[in-house]
């Protein structure tokens, strides 16, 4: 049987101004130069579109006509990601459009669905306990960033903890070898260490050589 | 508890706890955009896309795709310059515009003609100058407008609005606005000239005025006022107005009454 798609759900962890969400507008540059590469006019339309949930608006520029900027209000966001095919979505701060930090049956097809509808998912928060234990299921891929905290606060929310836990020590040490100045100006290739929890790779990406 | 949990987030790596990993340490951001495999598709999206490519989208697909919220807003908040932008691109695209104009100046003349013929009823019935066609000038931006509209209502793009009504909305906001501004020259004009008589202590209306059979109209009556309302009647523009002057006819009437004109013989 022919191997199918992964439809990709990466989790992004990271302190504020650690460079996050600049690594996500890279994805994001990366996913307009690929939909830029394919003839869009033979596919449907609700093929090869980006979905951002942005509040800080840095994702403006990467929108094109089509494309999906959900609002807070916005209640059938998840029915609306559902009609995607082949298709990014970016979720940063992703706990504000879950009341109550429940997860509903639409959100649970879109991670179970996403392999099949080509979806990937990226969500970004600021600290490992802002993931919900139920997404911990679906999440084996992550960037690590320099993360305020305790070690603690990766266990029960990722699959991996000690793994993850070692690594932070990793990105910590990095983090902390720069100045506040020293770090900004390294925009926007911020160190981060990308886990893959599948088969067990880590790659320390902007490290110092 | 806490605190004894608590460690520093400076520790030292275990490397046992990283037993196991492969660590590259000259990793790039390539090595996270390689794990998105896009020519890997499921047999849903397989299915769709040989769909696609047998039928075409079908209309209700597109209605079901609810994604164009985006470039609304957008583009509405940016400025209605980007908005009139986007839909030249989508007719523009097509190159096709230049092929509309001919029909499309045909149905603007058609409506303008409709359009005048109604103005006209309406100023007929507010007793006011009638307009004729080439009173409505157009910008080469609004004819440009027009005929964009025009062409969407036959291909039937990717407007927000039906294309109906967008050509509608160009007419209405191309005509009503000429057309109010025609009503309300006129009625300052005749407001004018009104004011011009009041001054002047007579009014030109009623210098054209023929006289009256001597019987009903008496001479030696001067009314009180220097402006002779029972003939500006046409130009009351509201209740309050044509209130005051049936009043004042009514106390005419009343004094023509008390005061026996020339014709009539007193009895008493």
């Amino acid at each position: 049987m022919k191997k199918q798609r992964g439809g990709e759900l990466i989790i992004v962890i990271g302190h504020n101004n650690t460079g996050k969400t600049v690594f996500a507008t890279r994805l994001a540059d990366g996913f307009n130069k690929r939909r830029d590469s394919v003839n869009l006019k033979s596919y449907p339309s609700n093929y090869y579109k980006l979905a951002v949930y942005d509040v800080q608006n840095r994702f403006s520029k990467h929108l094109r006509k089509g494309d999906l900027s959900i609002k807070t209000s916005d209640k059938d966001w998840c029915k609306k990601l559902l009609k995607m095919r082949k298709s990014l979505v970016i979720l940063d701060d992703y706990k504000v459009l879950l009341p109550n930090d429940k997860m509903d049956s639409d959100l649970l097809d879109l991670l179970q669905f996403r392999a099949e509808y080509g979806i990937d998912i990226i969500l970004i928060v600021h600290n490992p306990k802002l993931i919900l234990e139920r997404l911990s299921y679906y999440v084996d891929t992550y960037c690590l960033f320099y993360t305020a905290g305790n070690s603690n606060s990766f266990k029960g929310r990722v699959s991996g903890a000690e793994r993850l836990i070692e690594l932070k020590k990793v990105i910590d040490k990095e983090y902390k070898s720069y100045t506040r100045e020293e770090y900004g100006n390294l925009y926007p290739n911020f160190p981060f260490i990308f886990y893959n929890g599948r088969n067990e790779e880590a790659k320390y990406i902007n490290f110092k050589k | 508890m806490i605190e004894e949990d608590y460690k520093p987030v400076y520790d030292e790596v275990n490397p046992e706890n990283l037993i196991g990993v492969t660590i590259e340490k000259d990793g790039t951001l390539k090595d996270v955009e390689d794990v998105f495999d896009y020519d890997k598709d499921s047999e849903t999206i397989q299915k769709e896309i040989e769909e696609f490519n047998k039928n075409g989208e079908t209309e209700e697909a597109k209605e079901s795709f609810g994604f164009d919220d985006f470039a609304e807003e957008e583009t509405d908040s940016e400025n209605v310059e980007s908005v009139i932008s986007s839909d030249e691109e989508v007719v523009e695209d097509k190159g096709e515009i230049e092929d509309y104009f001919d029909s499309a100046e045909f149905v603007i003349f058609v409506t303008e003609i409709i359009i005048v013929f109604g103005t006209n009823f309406y100023l007929k019935y507010n007793k006011l100058d009638k307009i004729t066609i080439k009173d409505f000038n157009k910008t080469a931006g609004q004819q440009k407008l027009l005929v964009k509209s025009w062409a969407k209502v036959l291909h039937k793009n990717n407007a927000k609005v039906s294309p109906e009504m967008e050509l509608l909305f160009a007419l209405g906001s191309a005509y009503g606005m000429k057309i109010s501004s025609i009503v309300d020259s006129q009625k300052a004009k005749k407001y004018d000239e009104l004011m011009k008589a009041q001054k002047k202590g007579t009014s030109t209306k009623k210098m054209r005025v023929e006289p009256k059979d001597e019987a009903v109209y008496d001479d030696s009556f001067t009314p009180s006022f220097d402006v002779d309302f029972e003939n500006v009647e046409e130009v009351a523009t509201s209740h309050e107005e044509y209130n005051r002057k049936e009043e004042r006819k009514h106390d005419k009437k009343e004094k023509e009454v008390k005061k026996p004109s020339k014709g009539l013989i007193d009895l008493s």
